[in-house]
């Protein structure tokens, strides 16, 4: 079986060195049934990738101690809604390929646009959830 | 493990929690649910399970108590 180090250098590795990320820690969370989260470094931002039942997810933050955002909401405030959905497509089939691409921008809006991230990201889940359950319980 | 390997362990999880007809927190929060995830799936399974969300947020209940999986 592969290690989620392995796993992460075949894949990801030539975007790791590119970038100079370095990998700062991995853990197993135990709090989320043993999801396996490890976090990295760069000079621009953070990136957090948690393997979650054999998917990978994605966030960033601007620096240490400060909140991780899912890339999706990076990405939508960095591009523009509407600019994010024309690259959705991309996005889902190669999410850090994406990243790659828009570095500059992701930068600069992970630093400057984190309350907006925040209030996309809240969003876009109550919006899902309501969806597939309609209005909460009283 | 396949994708569907995958969510058959996942539906096998989730119908052994229903069989116990307990309620259901959810450990991951919803800025973490996405169109096409594992996530969403796994709550429209509960959702088609008679699974409702409390107000009080993070938690799931059935509408009938003892529902199992079908």
């Amino acid at each position: 079986m592969q290690t989620i180090e392995s796993e992460i250098i075949s894949r990801f590795g030539g975007f790791f060195d590119r970038e100079q990320f370095t990998v700062l820690r991995l853990v197993i969370d135990p709090e989320h049934f043993g999801n396996e989260v490890v976090i990295c470094s760069s000079p621009r931002f953070r990136l957090k990738l948690v393997k979650d039942r054999g998917e990978f997810l994605f966030e960033l933050s601007p620096e240490a101690g400060k909140p991780w955002y899912p890339l999706e909401d990076v990405l939508k405030v960095a591009l523009g809604s509407k600019r994010f959905k024309d690259y959705h497509p991309f996005f889902a089939e190669d999410p850090i390929g994406t990243l790659a691409l828009y570095i500059p921008q992701v930068t600069q809006a992970i630093h400057a646009k984190e309350k907006e991230i925040a209030t996309l990201g809240q969003k876009r889940g109550q919006d899902l959830a309501h969806d597939i359950f309609g209005s909460p319980k009283a | 493990m396949t994708p569907d390997e995958r969510w058959a362990a996942n539906r096998k999880f989730l119908d052994d929690a229903i069989a116990k007809g307990d309620e259901i927190v959810l450990a991951t929060p919803f800025e973490r649910l996405h169109s096409g995830s594992t996530y969403e799936r796994e709550l429209r399974y509960l959702a088609s399970k008679g699974f409702r969300l409390d107000a009080k947020a993070m938690r799931l209940a059935a509408e009938h108590k003892g529902k199992g999986a079908s």
